[in-house]
């Protein structure tokens, strides 16, 4: 497309709608998306370009690139920024790498298999549902009006789904959250490229060796955290065979664990983490009322292993054999 | 890599080509009506009338989002649940407008709903 097409002249079908025509490497202004939005058969045409980038919305481009341009999703210097949290995983690998993650995880994702995780998302939503019941009590005591549920994202959701699925993970949510929450930050600022030792950085590699440890642990689902409770308590840990044995005790007199280099259990963590992204501790810092029998989360945060009691499910349905005691991307 | 001509537009080669399945998804030229409100736009016979890039929330071709089935079926799942228990209303009149957040070092814009935050 000629970049240095007249502005107010959309270079194509009238009323088609390319909105965006500009330098890669330029700045592109913050008004440039609601400009966008506000007039979708304007063009922005740029005077000089590097790169010539076009912002489209018509199907058939859509369709073309997604189906017949390998490169659509080449990967770009932004991901150098997320490649700590997320590791080599599906999202951050290309070519035959991505292939081969993708052909790794493809089976956790059959649609036959829906079924037998729906019981784990419908008790999630019940808790979900107790928790807003409690908060309107609350706000009706209060004589507060109604809750704006789309102003109060509070992320319940894939923080529930996480605690069904691999337990009640206080010390892990709060990890995922504090590194996600940093990633964000760095996405979004102008010196986010810059990886200097700070405090922030600190707390993020912190978080981000919990979270390892986690995906680390034997049995995929069992944390170090609760193996060393388990410990403490004298009692033995999930796995049966020694060498679980012998890793939990390591564990639990605070010696690192190995990191994986398997591809299996690396392209596994970015669903793991995926599922954690927001939540769990968020969750706790919202304010929202836990359900009554719940321990409180700690005032001030604290990672302190804890026994895991089991949960009271009631009359739920058993968790999905397949979910809760395989690797979720195996 | 070369030159070409799509959809009327000419792609240079070498080209960054960015999709906005916002745009599409409310573009008067795809959809009728398209800030309206009605769940039977995507009912089996009318969504055969459109192209499958149309709607593309979870991408298309080789690199569609691997868990698009099972996030859809959770998502209907939660909200017939939802709306076995609650009755949700409009909380606001006030229209809620994309933000856009973009920076120069983040190169792309990214859109979220404008909360009045």
């Amino acid at each position: 497309m000629p970049a240095a097409a007249t502005r107010g002249a959309p270079p194509g079908p009238a009323g088609f709608p390319v909105v965006g025509v500009f330098p890669w490497r330029v700045a592109i202004r913050s008004a440039f998306s609601r400009n966008a939005c506000a007039a979708t058969a304007t063009s922005w045409p740029c005077d000089s370009a590097l790169i010539a980038s076009i912002c489209s919305a018509i199907p058939i481009t859509s369709s073309t690139c997604s189906r017949t341009t390998r490169r659509a999703y080449a990967k770009g210097p932004t991901v150098s920024r997320v490649r700590p949290l997320f590791g080599e995983s599906l999202t951050m690998v290309d070519g035959e790498r991505w292939r081969g993650r993708r052909r790794h995880v493809q089976p956790a994702f059959q649609p036959g298999l829906h079924g037998r995780f729906a019981s784990v998302v419908l008790r999630a939503v019940a808790e979900l549902l107790d928790r807003w019941r409690l908060a309107g009590r609350a706000r009706r005591a209060r004589g507060a009006g109604r809750r704006d549920a789309a102003a109060h994202p509070d992320h319940h959701h894939p923080g529930l789904l996480r605690e069904h699925l691999l337990g009640e993970l206080q010390a892990l949510g709060q990890a995922l959250d504090a590194a996600v929450t940093h990633v964000d930050r760095r996405l979004w600022s102008p010196l986010g490229w810059l990886d200097v030792p700070s405090p922030a950085s600190a707390r993020y590699r912190r978080a981000l060796g919990e979270v390892e440890a986690f995906t680390c642990s034997p049995d995929g689902r069992g944390t170090p955290l609760r193996a060393a409770a388990r410990h403490d308590a004298g009692r033995p840990p999930r796995g049966h065979r020694a060498s679980h044995r012998s890793r939990a005790s390591r564990r639990a007199q605070g010696i690192s664990l190995r990191r994986t280099h398997d591809h299996g259990e690396r392209a596994g963590l970015g669903l793991v983490r995926a599922l954690g992204a927001s939540g769990g501790a968020g969750a706790d810092r919202g304010g929202m009322p836990r359900r009554p029998g719940r321990p409180q989360p700690s005032p001030g945060g604290s990672t302190q292993a804890r026994p895991h009691a089991p949960r009271d499910r009631g009359d739920a349905a058993p968790l999905p054999a397949h979910v809760a005691h395989r690797p979720l991307a195996r | 890599m070369r030159t070409i001509r799509l959809g009327g537009y000419v792609i240079p080669a070498g080209a960054l080509v960015l999709l906005s399945p916002y745009l599409t998804h409310r573009h008067p030229a795809v959809w009728d009506d398209p800030e309206r409100f009605d769940p039977d736009r995507f009912i089996a016979a009318r969504a055969a009338t459109r192209s499958a890039f149309a709607y593309f929330p979870f991408g298309g071709g080789p690199r569609r989002c691997i868990g698009s089935a099972f996030a859809t079926t959770e998502m209907q799942m939660i909200v017939a649940t939802v709306a076995q228990h609650y009755r949700l209303s409009v909380a606001t009149r006030r229209p809620r407008p994309p933000r856009p957040r973009a920076h120069a070092a983040a190169k792309l814009p990214s859109l979220r709903p404008d909360l009045g935050r």
